[in-house]
């Protein structure tokens, strides 16, 4: 039922099938029904060598305090990354607007492109494109209608530069669902 | 020594084959090196975005609320969850749940078995993990649980404590007008009474033969019997304990629970039709706010979750339970110094009381009906249009992350503070979930 609501992308259904191929023993309930017949929290009160008192000094009637060990443990949440790239903690953000998408092409080396998007896609009534800023040598700059001054004249849509960390989005209705697009390293 | 000479030799040449390899353009390592390598997170991950990024509620000194705010159906009871088992689990911090309500933490305990909730946990490399939770059961004559759910739980019955009756004896009793003076003027001998029927012999003394008395003894007589009957107050059920105690902690049971590394969670479920709601559930927040303020929790952060807030307090006084709101409004308004902050869920944003509102500094707004219910949102953290549009039209288990502080973005290498707003989906929590299970059955 919630199938399609989580993975929503083919690559996510492959990676999803592959998951459940080789972790099946990751799902508790396959695990030998073991961690249905054990109770966790006196399992794990018994581990943290804690227990609970009434008001005279009874352990509390409903924790058995079992000495078993409970069969799964928590694990950190981590993410990957390439030790070749390195770690970079990026600054403060000095943020310039820049409103003319010429100078962006000029200074920066970007354009804005037009991307017609499918209804299933769009993210306001009558949106037929959606905007993406992408380097003008490009394959999408090549294959897409670039965008000059359509909507930078209204003034609703501009790159944000930022000089700190040397980077540049777009900003707008059309470049994201939340309003801006995704931040482009330049030096990339 | 040569220990440390070897280390740094292999360090070395680490260092020129992996620059030789940069400049070659290549991932090139020497064999049975793996490029690829671990970056635990520090702070809560809760969402990741359609470009990968991972967005993380930042660990700070002074944490204010975090609000899940959307529909119902939406995922937010999933994504609180998943929050709570990292604060827990992550940060080692301790979590209360006061008001389910709907007797839902009760498959927290368990594990989580839904096979694309496992795979959604799995981008941050978690299994499913459950709770340790402890379930408070309020103590009433009018109590009904499902006896099928709770026999292999761990529950403890508890009551209010008689002090805490006779101090706050206007909430408890609030019709009781002139009269109150009378029983207050016998407030210690009260509090000496082992029995219910020592108690009535103190309330008998009242009636001094004086014009008006017997009416003020029936009354406040009639009072304390209600409150017996109902369960409110228990003088002689050892079985029914208003403290508990663990190692050389002896106070709220809430505490207690906490200090043995585990998650109370008060049922509710009755206690909603009870017209001492409003008096029980002040007294606990009270009593938690006064602990942490007190240093009972020994710097360790304390969590009140609340699924539907709104059940508690409203921003309209009709609606509101007075004495809950006044209690939640000193957790938002003091807790954030104290070390006690408020995670909470609502379908209705704008009917939490404005007080609460400010103190929150998270936002994790799922799909809304209507365009009215985001203008709050719109007002508290200065969303554009296009996102306050956007919230209308988020699918199940998306969501628009909002803050007044920033968080912490992870994507490739990169990791950096940014004020969003971000669009994503959301992690499922570790434990089970009590509504989908029931779906899949």
């Amino acid at each position: 039922m919630c199938f399609s609501f989580i993975v929503t992308t083919h690559y996510e259904k492959y990676l999803y099938t592959k998951f459940i191929s080789i972790s099946y023993n990751l799902i508790p309930d396959k695990k030998g029904d073991a961690t249905r017949q054990m109770n966790f929290s006196a399992s794990f009160l018994s581990f943290m060598n804690k227990k609970i008192f009434d008001e005279l000094g009874h352990p509390i009637d409903t924790v058995s305090y079992e000495t078993k060990k409970y069969p799964l443990s928590y694990h950190k949440p981590y993410i990957e990354f390439d030790i070749l790239k390195k770690e970079k903690i990026l600054k403060e953000p000095i943020i310039k607007n820049i409103r003319e998408f010429k100078n962006v092409e000029e200074s920066l080396g970007f354009i804005v492109i037009s991307v017609p998007i499918s209804p299933g896609e769009k993210w306001f009534k009558g949106q037929r494109v959606m905007y993406l800023l992408v380097r003008k040598n490009s394959y999408e700059a090549t294959k897409y209608r670039r965008t000059n001054y359509i909507e930078a004249s209204k003034g609703q849509h501009y790159c944000e530069y930022d000089s700190a960390n040397n980077r540049v989005r777009l900003v707008g209705a059309k470049a994201g669902r939340a309003g801006a697009g995704p931040w482009l390293e330049i030096n990339d | 020594m040569a220990i440390i000479q070897d280390v740094n030799r292999i360090s070395e040449h680490r260092r020129i084959i992996e620059s030789m390899a940069k400049g070659m353009g290549k991932s090139f390592l020497p064999p049975g090196e793996s490029g690829i390598k671990r970056k635990y997170l520090e702070h809560v991950p809760f969402m990741s975005t359609d470009d990968g990024t991972v967005i993380c509620i930042p660990k700070l000194p002074e944490m204010g609320g975090i609000a899940l705010i959307g529909q119902t159906g939406t995922g937010k009871t999933l994504a609180a969850g998943y929050i709570l088992d990292n604060l827990y689990y992550l940060w080692k911090d301790y979590i209360a749940v006061l008001n389910d309500s709907q007797d839902e933490t009760f498959t927290w305990s368990e594990p989580c078995d839904n096979p694309e909730f496992i795979f959604r946990q799995n981008y941050f490399h978690q299994t499913p993990m459950p709770l340790p939770m402890i379930y408070l059961l309020p103590n009433s004559d009018s109590f009904e649980i499902n006896e099928e759910v709770i026999k292999d739980k761990n529950t403890v019955k508890i009551s209010i404590p008689f002090e805490a009756v006779m101090n706050n004896i206007e909430n408890f009793i609030p019709d009781l007008g002139n009269s109150e003076r009378y029983l207050l003027a016998k407030k210690d001998e009260l509090l000496n009474v082992e029995s219910e029927a020592e108690l009535f012999q103190v309330i008998d003394t009242l009636d001094s033969g004086s014009k008006g008395m017997l009416e003020v003894k029936n009354k406040i007589e009639k009072s304390f019997r209600n409150l017996l009957n109902e369960g409110i107050l228990n003088l002689s059920n050892i079985t029914v304990p208003s403290y508990l105690k663990v190692g050389e902690y002896h106070g709220n049971p809430f505490t207690a629970v906490m200090k043995a590394e585990c998650i109370p969670s008060f049922i509710t479920s009755d206690l909603y039709t009870q017209k001492h709601k409003d008096a029980i559930m002040s007294y606990y927040i009270n009593e938690l706010f006064e602990e942490s303020k007190g240093g009972a929790m020994k710097g360790t952060r304390t969590w009140l979750y609340f699924d539907e807030l709104t059940k508690v307090v409203h921003a309209d006084p009709q609606f509101t339970s007075p004495q809950s709101e006044k209690a939640l409004n000193n957790v938002a308004s003091r807790g954030r110094n104290n070390g006690i902050s408020l995670i909470y869920a609502t379908q209705r944003y704008g009917e939490i009381p404005k007080t609460i509102r400010d103190q929150t500094k998270f936002v994790i707004a799922f799909r809304h009906k209507n365009a009215d219910e985001t203008k709050s949102i719109q007002d508290d953290f200065g969303v554009e249009k296009t996102v306050r549009n956007n919230i209308l039209t988020l699918r199940k288990f998306e969501c628009v992350a909002l803050t007044t502080e920033y968080f912490i973005c992870y994507k490739d290498n990169d990791v950096w503070e940014d004020k969003g707003p971000f669009i994503g989906k959301i992690i499922p929590s570790l434990h089970k979930n009590k509504f989908l299970s029931e779906l899949k059955k």
